[in-house]
């Protein structure tokens, strides 16, 4: 007799607030998210039946439906991805919403790869290997273009910070007026 | 891996973690509850198949069920009211064809006497 799938939606209070942090730093927070992340489990209720447990956890199951639920909201242009939300005034970050709002500002600057890594990584809370077999890449990569995406963000985030180097924007080439 | 210099970044992890979006209580409630009785849908199918089934065989029995109508009709042919030649002449119910197969059979076994 074969051994019993568990019940992926054992425990729905930790699992709604991964997929909804993961929605919430790709798309930014707000009705959008909650949208998307009701969605999501609506599909898995209808899915729960073919849910096999050897091939990943319960979140890598939902943040699979998560990123299919991301991607066709995104064709059908119901929602504006990448959208910037206004930034506060400065000297208001003792608020811990404002603080909030700080950071999904700055994630939303990134690039779609890049906020991809950080919803997954900070907002889901999977580790380099669950991502890895998530977006088909290995361990070390996950951590590397995590690393790079982190240098971004801390530069959106403290202006005086050195700017992670971005494709298509290289630095000025050394000149002879540089003493080169 | 030191190249990385995770130590650089610690603060920027750590406000990513801490100041993790969080769905609010009501919605969260919304989709928990919609788990907990949305998930036994197929269940719920179920149950309501289950008793139906029940119901109709409840139903079947108190009125004495399909079988035992057939049953009382084939015991007492000659009380029936439902009068035919055939049965007038050889006191045999008709209608099903195993029961015409029956009939023929008195009927040769009548003949031969």
């Amino acid at each position: 007799m074969g051994r019993r799938t568990p019940d992926p939606l054992a425990h729905p209070e930790r699992l709604t607030q991964s997929v909804y942090a993961y929605v919430a730093y790709r798309i930014g927070a707000g009705p959008d998210a909650e949208d998307a992340t009701s969605e999501v489990f609506a599909r898995a209720l209808r899915y729960k039946s073919k849910y096999d447990g050897s091939k990943g956890t319960p979140i890598a199951w939902l943040l699979g439906i998560a990123r299919r639920v991301l991607a066709e909201r995104a064709t059908d242009d119901r929602l504006t991805v990448g959208e910037v939300p206004d930034a506060p005034a400065p000297g208001a970050l003792e608020d811990d919403s404002v603080n909030r709002m700080t950071m999904q500002s700055a994630v939303a600057t990134l690039g779609e790869r890049d906020r991809e890594l950080v919803a997954l990584r900070y907002g889901a809370d999977l580790t380099a290997a669950q991502i890895g077999e998530l977006l088909a890449l290995s361990p070390n990569a996950v951590e590397v273009a995590l690393h790079r995406a982190l240098r971004r963000l801390r530069a959106e985030l403290e202006p005086g910070a050195e700017p992670e180097r971005r494709a298509g924007h290289r630095p000025p080439m050394p000149t002879a007026a540089d003493g080169v | 891996m030191e190249f990385l210099n995770h130590d650089e970044l610690g603060s920027v992890e750590a406000a990513l973690r801490s100041e993790r979006p969080r769905l609010g209580g009501d919605v969260e409630s919304a989709i928990c509850g919609r788990i907990g009785s949305g998930g036994s849908g197929g269940g719920r199918r179920m149950s309501l198949a289950v008793i139906l089934s029940v119901g109709t065989l409840g139903a079947m029995s108190a009125f004495g069920g399909v079988g035992y109508a057939n049953f009382g009709f084939h015991l007492n042919p000659l009380h029936s009211s439902h009068h035919s030649p055939f049965k007038d002449e050889y006191g045999q119910p008709k209608g099903n064809p195993g029961h015409i197969l029956q009939d023929l059979l008195y009927w040769l076994l009548h003949q031969h006497h």
